[in-house]
C-alpha cells in the first residue's frame, strides 16, 4: 500500500521506527514507559518505512501488524498463521493511516496530468492492480463517483470538523468533491480482494 | 454422488459455498436456479455460511462461555481432595500407582514425594460439593455445578494441551470447538462476530492455532479481542464520515470482490474476507455499545469483582462475556492467566493463590449474574485448563516444602460445568486415591467436546466437513457422551 501510493521510504537501515498507534492501545502503551514507551516519529517520512524497520518491543506488538498475524514475540514462530478477522476489515476502514496512504494514491491519481474523468477511474486500477478497469469495473466506479460527490459536496459544505479527507498535493482547478470521492475509491481498491491477494 | 457411505456422510444440511451447494445439488437444473436467485440479491458468492441452522439433536443451551484456566489448575488442590495425600506427604508415590510409567513436563519425579494440599477443604450447598477454600466465590454456586474429576487429556506441553482443549488435537491446524459451534449452527446475529475470545495476561500460548478455523472456511475462526479499554481498535469511521458515505465504499467493495471471487469459490479465503467488512460495518454502529461496560450498574460491576484490584481485569472480562453472549454471541472464551499464568512447576501455593483470587469472584460473579438474567438456562459455563498438576511435588535444589510446585498431569484433572441443561451438583467420575489418574468414567477432551456440541444441539458424529477425502469431525476419532451431565 505504501509503494501503490507512491509513500514508501526506502531507506534501509538505522535504528527502529515508531509510526502512529491508533487511539485506544494508549494505556497499553504506558505500561512501557519504563522502557522508553511510544515516542511516535515527528518526522512523517519515517512512518513509511518499510514495516520490518517498526520497532518491536516484546509486550506491544505494532497493532495493525499485530492483526495481521505478524508472529508472536513470546515463542518461535514454526510457521506463519494466517487470519480472516472483522478487526482486519476495520482497520482497514478505519484506521487514519490507510486513509493517508489513500489520499496520497488519489494526488497520484490526479497529478497525472490531463485525465478526464474516465481516465481518473483507468489510472487509479492501473496504480493498484496494474491493469485497466473493465467495463463493468469502470460504469461500477464512475456510479460510485457519482453517488460520493454530492455526499462530500455536503461535507464540504459543512464546518471544518466535517471537512472530508482531500488528496495529497492536490493540482488546481479539481473539483473538491470529486477529488474527495476519488480518495474514496482509492481508499476501497487498496482494501479490495485483487490488491490484497496474489491471484 | 452415488457412493452409499459418502451420501451418508455427506453434510447436507450444511451448505457454505456455492461450489458445495452444486457439488450437494447434486448439479441439477433446480439447484441451479436456486443459487442464482439466491446470489442475485446480493453481491456476495454462494450462500451464507452464518446463517442460522437446524439443531440436530434438541439443544439445552444456546451460547457458550468458557472460562479457561491457561496453565493448568492443580485439581488435587481445589475441587479433588485426597486425604491419602496427607498420609503419604513427601513420601515416594507408592509401587501400586505405577509411577514408573509417568513422563512429566519438566522433570518432577514421582519419588521426590507426594505433597498433599496445603489448602482446607469443605463441602458446600444441598449437594454438598467439595471444594478448597481458594475458590471461596465459586463455591458458593456448586448446587448448579456439575464437576468432572476425570477428565483426561493427551498433551504433556501447554502448547499442545490448550491446543488439544480447543481443537480436539495436539497438533495444531484443527478447527477449534468454536469455530465448529459455529459451522454447526450459524449466528443468531449479525452485528457481532459469533465467536471471541479474551485473554487477561499474556498472548495464549499458541495464539490463533486455538481459535482459528483449521480446514473449515475461515469465515468461522474467533476474533480476539484486545486487552484493556478498547477492545476492538478503529471501530470509529474517521472524523466526517457519514453513514451513506461509509455503506457505499462497503458497497463499492461487495461489488469489486464479486468480480474479482467469479471464479475463485474453492478460495474461501476471500469470501470470508468480503463478509468480514459486511460484519465490521455492522459493528461499528452495535460494538461500542456491546463493550461499553460504563453501561453497567455499580452492583453489578462489584458482583464481579470490577471495584478491587485483583480481580478488576477477570471480572471486567467475564462482565463483557455477559454481554455479548446477551447480544447472540454464539461461543465466548475468556482465559484466565493467559500465557500459562496457572502453571504452577515452582511454589504453588503462590501462583494458585494469585490466580484464584484472580478469577474466583468474577466467575461466581458471572454464575449469579446469569442466574438473576434468567440466562444461565441457555448458558453453558465452562470452567478448567488444559491440565491438572501432578499430586506429587516438583521440588528445586535447595527448596523447602512450602516453595513446592507441581508438574503437568493430563491423567486425570478436574473440569466443571454450570448452566446450559447441566444438572447441578454432582461430581462425576472420580481420580485415584492420590488424585494422578482418572480411574471412574474417565473423560477424554474429545468426551468433552462432544457433551458441550451435544448440548448445544449438534451430534459430534454428523457434525463433519469432507477434508482430503475424509469426512471430518470436531472429536477427530473419538468422543462419548457424558450423559450424567444432563440425564
Amino acid at each position: 500500500m505504501l509503494f501503490t501510493s507512491g509513500l514508501l521510504n526506502t531507506k534501509m537501515g538505522g535504528p527502529g521506527v515508531f509510526p502512529p498507534v491508533p487511539a485506544g492501545t494508549l494505556s497499553d502503551l504506558s505500561a512501557t514507559a519504563a522502557a522508553g514507551g511510544w515516542k511516535t516519529e515527528k518526522d512523517p517520512a519515517q512512518n513509511n518505512r518499510r514495516s520490518v524497520y517498526i520497532f518491536v518491543r516484546r509486550n506491544l506488538r505494532y497493532p495493525m501488524l499485530q492483526e495481521f498475524d505478524s508472529a508472536n514475540t513470546f515463542e518461535s514462530c514454526d510457521f506463519r498463521k494466517n487470519t480472516v478477522t472483522p478487526s482486519q476489515s476495520l482497520d482497514l476502514l478505519n484506521n487514519d493511516l490507510i486513509l493517508q496512504w489513500a489520499q496520497s494514491l488519489a494526488g497520484r491519481v490526479l497529478n497525472d496530468s490531463g485525465l478526464t474523468p474516465d481516465a481518473q477511474i483507468d489510472r487509479a486500477f492501473k496504480l493498484t492492480y496494474g491493469r485497466s478497469p473493465s467495463a463493468e469495473e469502470q460504469k461500477i466506479a464512475a456510479d460510485f463517483l457519482a453517488k460520493q460527490i454530492p455526499i462530500m459536496t455536503q461535507r464540504l459544505a459543512a464546518d471544518a470538523k466535517a471537512k472530508p479527507p482531500m488528496p495529497a498535493n492536490m493540482p488546481a482547478g479539481i473539483d473538491p468533491a470529486r477529488a474527495a470521492a476519488l480518495v474514496d475509491l482509492s481508499q476501497m481498491l487498496l482494501d479490495s480482494n485483487e490488491f490484497l491477494y496474489i491471484n | 454422488m452415488a457412493d452409499p457411505i459418502l451420501k451418508k456422510l455427506k453434510h447436507h444440511w450444511n451448505v457454505s459455498s456455492r461450489r458445495e451447494f452444486f457439488t450437494q445439488a447434486g448439479s441439477g437444473l433446480a439447484g441451479i436456479a436456486l443459487a442464482a436467485m439466491m446470489s442475485e440479491d446480493g453481491y456476495a458468492a454462494g450462500i451464507d455460511p452464518l446463517a442460522p441452522k437446524k439443531p440436530q439433536v434438541t439443544p439445552r443451551a444456546k451460547n457458550v462461555i468458557w472460562c479457561f484456566m491457561e496453565g493448568g489448575p492443580s485439581q488435587v488442590d481445589l475441587f479433588d481432595p485426597k486425604p491419602l495425600l496427607e498420609k503419604l506427604a513427601l513420601q515416594p508415590v507408592p509401587p501400586s500407582f505405577h509411577p514408573e510409567t509417568l513422563l512429566t513436563a519438566q522433570g518432577a519425579k514421582p519419588s521426590d514425594g507426594l505433597f498433599p494440599s496445603r489448602r482446607p477443604f469443605k463441602q458446600y450447598g444441598q449437594s454438598g460439593l467439595w471444594v478448597s477454600d481458594w475458590l471461596p466465590h465459586i463455591a458458593e454456586h456448586v448446587d448448579d455445578i456439575a464437576v468432572i474429576r476425570s477428565c483426561q487429556s493427551d498433551a504433556v506441553n501447554h502448547v499442545g494441551g490448550v491446543c488439544q482443549m480447543n481443537t480436539g488435537s495436539i497438533l495444531a491446524g484443527r478447527p477449534s470447538l468454536g469455530a465448529w459451534l459455529t459451522y454447526g449452527l450459524g449466528s443468531a446475529q449479525r452485528n457481532l462476530p459469533t465467536f471471541v475470545v479474551m485473554q487477561d495476561d499474556k498472548e495464549i500460548l499458541g495464539s490463533v492455532q486455538n481459535y482459528g478455523s483449521g480446514f473449515l472456511p475461515a469465515t468461522y475462526q474467533g476474533t480476539l479481542f484486545r486487552q484493556g479499554d478498547t477492545p476492538i481498535l478503529n471501530l470509529k469511521p474517521p472524523a466526517g464520515t457519514t453513514d451513506e458515505q461509509q455503506r457505499s465504499k462497503i458497497d463499492l467493495l461487495q461489488k469489486l470482490n464479486e468480480l474479482y471471487g467469479r471464479n475463485k469459490q474453492e478460495d474461501t479465503e476471500l469470501d470470508a474476507r468480503t463478509r468480514s467488512y459486511e460484519l465490521a460495518y455492522q459493528m461499528q454502529s452495535s460494538a461500542p455499545e456491546a463493550v461499553d461496560l460504563s453501561k453497567e450498574s455499580d452492583a453489578t460491576k462489584a458482583l464481579y469483582g470490577m471495584d478491587e484490584k485483583e480481580t478488576a481485569v477477570y471480572g471486567a472480562n467475564c462482565l463483557m462475556a455477559r454481554r455479548l453472549v446477551e447480544r447472540g454471541v454464539r461461543f465466548v472464551e475468556v482465559y484466565s492467566g493467559s500465557g500459562s499464568g496457572w502453571d504452577a512447576h515452582q511454589d504453588v501455593n503462590n501462583n494458585h493463590t494469585k490466580w484464584c483470587k484472580a478469577s474466583d469472584k468474577p466467575v461466581a460473579g458471572l454464575l449469579a449474574d446469569l442466574k438473576a438474567r434468567g440466562m444461565l438456562e441457555d448458558t453453558l459455563v465452562v470452567w478448567g485448563g488444559e491440565f491438572g498438576r501432578t499430586p506429587f511435588a516438583q521440588v528445586s535444589a535447595g527448596q523447602t516444602p512450602e516453595k513446592y510446585g507441581r508438574d503437568h498431569n493430563p491423567w486425570g484433572f478436574t473440569m466443571w460445568m454450570a448452566g446450559g441443561g447441566v444438572k447441578g451438583g454432582q461430581t462425576i467420575g472420580t481420580t485415584d486415591e492420590i488424585g494422578l489418574r482418572a480411574v471412574d468414567e474417565p473423560h477424554h477432551v474429545w468426551d468433552i467436546h462432544a457433551s458441550i456440541l451435544y448440548l448445544l444441539g449438534l451430534d459430534h458424529l454428523k457434525t463433519t466437513y469432507m477434508h482430503n477425502g475424509r469426512a471430518e469431525r470436531p472429536t477427530v476419532t473419538g468422543g462419548n457422551l457424558i450423559q450424567k451431565l444432563w440425564a
